[in-house]
């Protein structure tokens, strides 16, 4: 059965949460910054703020996002940067797609 | 899903978005083209001592402005980014090499312009300094281009290049003023004028967006 399912779904070895198309976008942003603000992801990845919100607490849910909040201007400030385990999360996604679009 | 990811472009999207996105950046280069096109006729004005003085003094107030509109405008409309060291370091070496390139070349220049000469090849002819000045300006200004894709910096390396070539006709030498210089600085203002209206309209703002 397992090999069957490898057969037929050469994505099943994949994470799923970091494939997601938008996760990925936001992943991938800040795969190669140390951090940013959320109106900078907003403006990179093109996700409105509610996706972005909902797909980053995903993303920290799992330990790949860490989020601070801070009071700037009396303003809230959001800032979101990749854990190590996001790091290498994301590289072993990389490594494991390579295998499969071989 | 396009599972090529390209890392090095996405990086590069976060760079000129957090550097080169609002035309400030531009302006400012113009705007120092304006006031090296005026050199001359300021140093009639002032005298060459209180001309070195005036001259980092608007310098001075240039850069001041470009750090002060970035600064405001900057992180209520594109966000707030941090690379990491590497990138960092990636970019002071960059800006050391270019802040050398630069100082040589005016430098030469000064020299060139007070009587000193650089002993150049025969096929140098007459524009000696000007050419080996618009070669390293046209270098700089196309491995920037080439680097950060922003193609508007060959245009530039071109424009400025050109300046310096000394195109004006034998009967506007007695003008004081550099005048391709000058126009070469007018044009890169209107460019970034025109960048930082489209960006003040691409990036709205988001104050009113951010969730408490």
């Amino acid at each position: 059965m397992a090999e069957d399912k490898e057969i037929n779904n050469p994505t099943a070895e994949i994470n799923q949460l970091i494939h997601a198309p938008s996760r990925l976008n936001i992943i991938t942003n800040l795969y190669v910054v140390e951090s940013a603000d959320f109106i900078f992801l907003r403006n990179l990845t093109g996700l409105t703020w509610g996706n972005l919100s909902a797909h980053t607490a995903k993303l920290a849910e799992a330990g790949y996002v860490e989020i601070e909040k801070s009071i700037v201007n009396k303003k809230t400030h959001t800032v979101a940067r990749l854990t190590d385990a996001g790091r290498a999360a994301f590289e072993e996604y990389k490594e494991k797609m390579k295998e499969v679009l071989k | 899903m396009n599972a090529q990811i390209d890392l090095k472009q996405t990086e590069r999207n976060s760079f000129k978005l957090a550097t080169y996105a609002d035309g400030i950046n531009d302006i400012s280069l113009g705007l120092t083209m304006i006031l090296l096109s005026l050199y001359p006729f300021t140093r009639e004005v002032f005298g060459v001592g209180f001309n070195i003085l005036f001259f980092f003094a608007v310098l001075g107030t240039i850069i001041w402005l470009q750090v002060k509109f970035k600064s405001r405008l900057g992180p209520d409309r594109i966000g707030v980014v941090n690379f990491g060291q590497k990138a960092q370091k990636r970019m002071k070496i960059a800006v050391l090499i270019t802040s050398l390139l630069v100082l040589s070349t005016a430098g030469t220049w000064y020299l060139s312009s007070q009587g000193y000469s650089l002993s150049t090849p025969m096929w140098m002819g007459l524009y000696g300094f000007d050419i080996l000045i618009s070669l390293v300006i046209l270098g700089i200004f196309s491995s920037m281009a080439y680097a950060l894709e922003l193609t508007r910096f060959y245009f530039y390396g071109l424009l400025l290049s050109f300046a310096f070539l000394d195109l004006v006709p034998a009967s506007l030498q007695d003008v004081a003023v550099q005048i391709p210089m000058g126009i070469a600085g007018l044009v890169i203002v209107a460019v970034g004028i025109g960048l930082l209206v489209r960006f003040l309209e691409k990036y709205p703002a988001a104050e009113q967006l951010e969730e408490n």
